[in-house]
């Protein structure tokens, strides 16, 4: 080295550089190793996630969200009066709710710890309209009738069950008084219908304090006619379940409901939620009827050979705990005969059902793959929040599903949307099923059913393979299905 | 508000706070931090948060070159002749600052690891602010050597200290429940020592080619490119590693003056160009403080700033007067060490990602006694430098030229 100042040969330098060099080459891999994520150490949903939010991450536009921020606050805080938290509990001053314990960790020395964490169990709610009618869950329907609406003003006040629709995750309930009450949601005013890329979600804590999230609906854009979509949402039981989403500038979209059986939780639309609102408020108001806690479907001919009968009515879902249920029914068996009558249709057989009183006994004619039984159920008083049915009488309209990648576990396609959304009952595929098979064929991505659909001459009927939660389901549609 | 209009902005209005403060008889760099915060957002907020991380940048590049000039300092011949009795004074007063610390925030009721790591935290002295007070002053003598020795040996020892702390907090606090011990620990020293032999070891490689790359380049403007370009390089390449931006630029600095005989004038060169940069590098550092931070301090924060003072002077005290240094280093050497700043900052919000349960009283109580020692910090700086008559009368104004 011409300018070198020091005596050193230039061995010395080369020492020197090379001994830098090595630590830095060999510190810098190590570290490398230790940055990278072991391969084995995350479950594939996780993984799933990781790889959506850093998409989302991309996406998102820094900008925009910093431009909205003090909006969404000012929105929040407009909102905040209507938005409650709902306990179980007989009277305001004894909460009785559920206590879930769940492990949680705290930090200590800043380092996470394990431990078991007590928790009332609750879910958000808001208050829908001047009638003190409160919109929330589905789920606080296996807590019980009587329920606790603590608001922004701390104070609580008594509700109880008018009714639910569990098909879509939504419980009304009705205030006992219905003095002092902040303003209802459904009464703010509508905004012009943009479409909306930014959702503010609104919840509510058991301790009172108030949730807020911002969610960015890339690739699930809420559209203002009033589908739903899927939020990012991955925990079941989730606080913000029963919350109340909004745009930035107030505009109240919808409620967030669990999607049974999924991790994630929707986007109820207002409109829907309007719907439900009237149904439970006019069936609360009706004489009670037989109930016993079935879904039901017509058996389409496609699957007169996959289930090996030719005659019956298809039973679809058990609720937990209805006298069906207790009775040893299940999903996937036929009904054949009611009372020693052959059943024909599912309209016909929920007809004689209720209009028998309740506590009547019936003796119900049942196959599953070809063992034929007799099993006995008693019926009992209907009520609303036991309805499984989402106004299912509705004539057929051509569906319209969106298809969405399968996140979660990787195979299938997740029904993002169903339009017209009132006939989601009707053709028994729920938003958040994940289709598995079209026809026969294997589904493993969203296109893959695009493509089987086109070979499929329209007014043909379908023969769907849904997954939903731990049980696979065969739907047939008859009305023609247009996907997205 | 475009930046560069805010640039603009920025520089002159830094220039004439830096002018106003002087009648007072105080540093510039106090009223360029003044600017700071009056165009932040305690006050105009013209300065948006955005802006100022958008503007981070010039803020790590004023970092790097301030210490690669200190690291000059590292000279061989100069560190034969003040090495180790510089080592031992810097000792002296790490030590004393951190135990002055701890103890008066035990007393305030803080648990053993807030007190720990505040009391390594408070042993950082800010060195771009130091300097540039020296720099305005253009004073000379053994105080101002003794500052500019202290300042490169005290910082790394402080980055050493706060890892060996930070790690002892995290191992005796409890590591996670199912790592290996034996892996945490491995891991933890590891990081320790990247920081450390990977920066120098950083510093040393690009400071090898800087040398041999100064040596073939003769044009004033061409030696700037290189300089800056080097230093931007090892700043830059920090990030990228993981590694500390400090130790990189310093030993860059140091490694460059022991290899090449010219090296001088690659140090000279910067000296007419940066002063720009700290100017923002200051406006931008009061713009990233909050008035509301100074009352949040509470009584742990006082005492923290207090004791930070008292620490530093009686470890320089003691020191240099066990080590034999000249009297008005030993009466007002801890003085001249009260700015506090940038690396404080960096440590004390990093707290949040390596030890979150104790980053919010950190964080609390350094940002206001930052904010504190901002303002006084060069004031006590300046007055203790002319009381040891070390201001040169006929001190250039480096701003005047710009």
């Amino acid at each position: 080295m011409k300018t070198t100042k020091s005596n050193h040969s230039w061995k010395y330098h080369a020492g020197i550089l090379s001994f830098a060099l090595l630590v830095l080459v060999a510190g810098g891999l190590y570290r490398r190793s230790l940055l990278t994520p072991n391969a084995h150490s995350q479950s594939p949903v996780l993984e799933a996630l990781q790889t959506e939010v850093e998409q989302l991450k991309d996406d998102l536009k820094r900008d925009e969200l910093e431009s909205i921020t003090e909006t969404v606050l000012e929105t929040a805080q407009k909102i905040a009066p209507a938005v409650v938290t709902i306990t179980a509990g007989q009277t305001p001053e004894k909460p009785a709710g559920p206590v879930v314990t769940y492990t949680d960790y705290r930090f200590d020395a800043g380092y996470p710890v394990r431990a078991a964490v007590d928790r009332l169990l609750s879910v958000s709610g808001f208050l829908f309209d001047g009638e003190g009618r409160v919109v929330t869950s589905a789920r606080v329907v296996r807590w019980g009738t009587k329920f606790i609406v603590t608001g922004n003003d701390r104070v609580r006040r008594s509700a109880r069950l008018l009714g639910a629709s569990q098909a879509d995750g939504l419980a009304v309930l009705q205030l006992d008084q219905l003095g002092n009450l902040p303003q209802p949601l459904a009464s703010q005013p509508e905004a012009d219908r943009q479409p909306v890329t930014w959702a503010v979600k609104l919840g509510r804590e058991s301790d009172g304090n108030q949730l807020v999230a911002l969610d960015w609906f890339s690739g699930y854009a809420a559209k203002p006619a009033g589908n739903a979509a899927l939020s990012l949402d991955v925990h079941p039981g989730s606080a913000f379940d029963g919350g109340a989403v909004v745009t930035p500038a107030g505009r109240v979209i919808g409620i967030q409901v669990p999607v049974a059986g999924q991790p994630q939780s929707a986007i109820l639309p207002m409109e829907r939620v309007q719907a439900i609102v009237h149904r439970v408020e006019v069936d609360s108001r009706r004489p009670p009827k037989s109930w016993i806690g079935v879904e039901l479907q017509n058996l389409a001919p496609e699957m007169h050979d996959v289930l090996k009968v030719s005659t019956g009515v298809l039973v679809t879902e058990v609720t937990p705990d209805g006298p069906a249920f207790r009775a040893g029914l299940k999903g996937m068996d036929v009904i054949l005969s009611l009372n020693e009558t052959p059943v024909e249709s599912a309209p016909a057989l929920i007809a004689l059902v209720q209009g028998l009183p309740p506590g009547s006994r019936l003796k119900i004619g049942v196959t599953r793959l070809g063992g034929v039984r007799e099993v006995e159920v008693e019926t009992v008083a209907y009520h609303p929040e036991r309805s499984n049915q989402a106004e299912s009488d509705q004539p057929g309209q051509p569906l319209r599903i969106r298809l969405a990648k399968n996140y979660l576990t990787g195979s299938g396609a997740v029904i993002e949307s169903i339009e017209p959304t009132g006939q989601a009952g009707t053709a028994s595929l729920r938003l958040g099923d994940i289709v598995v098979g079209l026809n026969g064929f294997p589904v493993e991505t969203a296109p893959d059913a695009s493509r089987i659909m086109r070979s499929v001459p329209s007014g043909e009927p379908q023969l769907w393979l849904i997954r939903r939660g731990a049980h696979t389901v065969c739907v047939t549609l008859k009305e023609g299905v247009t996907l997205q | 508000m475009s930046n560069i209009l805010l640039v603009g902005l920025i520089l002159l209005l830094a220039l004439a706070g830096g002018h106003l403060v002087k009648l007072l008889k105080v540093p510039e760099i106090v009223g360029y931090f003044f600017i700071g915060l009056f165009l932040g957002p305690s006050f105009t907020a013209i300065l948006t948060h955005d802006t100022v991380i958008a503007m981070e940048v010039f803020s790590q590049i004023a970092l790097g070159l301030i210490l690669f000039s200190i690291g000059a300092i590292f000279e061989f011949g100069n560190l034969r002749k003040v090495g180790m009795r510089t080592l031992w004074l810097t000792l002296f007063i790490m030590g004393g600052t951190i135990v002055t610390v701890i103890v008066t925030l035990l007393l305030c009721g803080q648990n053993w690891q807030t007190a720990l790591l505040l009391g390594v935290i408070a042993t950082e002295i800010s060195p771009i602010a130091t300097i540039l007070v020296l720099r305005e002053l253009n004073s000379e003598g053994p105080l101002t050597d003794s500052i500019t020795n202290l300042l490169a040996l005290n910082n790394v020892g402080c980055l050493v200290v706060f890892g060996v702390a930070a790690f002892l907090v995290r191992l005796l606090g409890g590591g996670p429940e199912s790592a290996s011990f034996v892996g945490f620990a491995l891991r933890e020293t590891f990081h320790l020592l990247w920081g450390l032999l990977g920066s120098v070891a950083l510093g040393v490689v690009l400071g090898y080619l800087l040398a041999t790359w100064g040596g073939k380049v003769e044009e004033q403007g061409e030696v700037l490119i290189l300089v800056l370009g080097m230093i931007l390089i090892a700043v830059g390449a920090t990030q990228w590693l993981g590694l500390s931006a400090l130790i990189t630029t310093m030993t860059l600095g140091a490694t460059l003056i022991n290899l090449s005989k010219e090296s001088q004038h690659l140090f000279d060169v910067l000296g007419s160009t940066d002063p720009p940069l700290y100017a923002i590098f200051f406006v931008l550092a009061g713009a990233h403080l909050k008035l509301s931070s100074l009352a949040a301090i509470g009584l742990s924060g006082i005492g923290y700033t207090v004791a930070r003072v008292l620490g530093k002077t009686a470890g320089a005290y003691l020191g240099a007067g066990r080590l034999g240094f000249p009297e008005t280093v030993k009466k007002y050497l801890g003085f001249s060490l009260v700015p506090h700043a940038g690396v404080a900052i960096g440590l004390a919000l990093q707290m949040r990602s390596i030890l979150p349960a104790y980053a919010e009283t950190i964080a609390t109580v350094v940002l206001g006694s930052v904010l504190i020692n901002e303002v006084a910090g060069p004031v006590i700086t300046k007055l203790a430098i002319g009381k040891a008559g070390e201001i040169r009368l006929d001190h250039a104004e480096p701003f005047e030229r710009v």
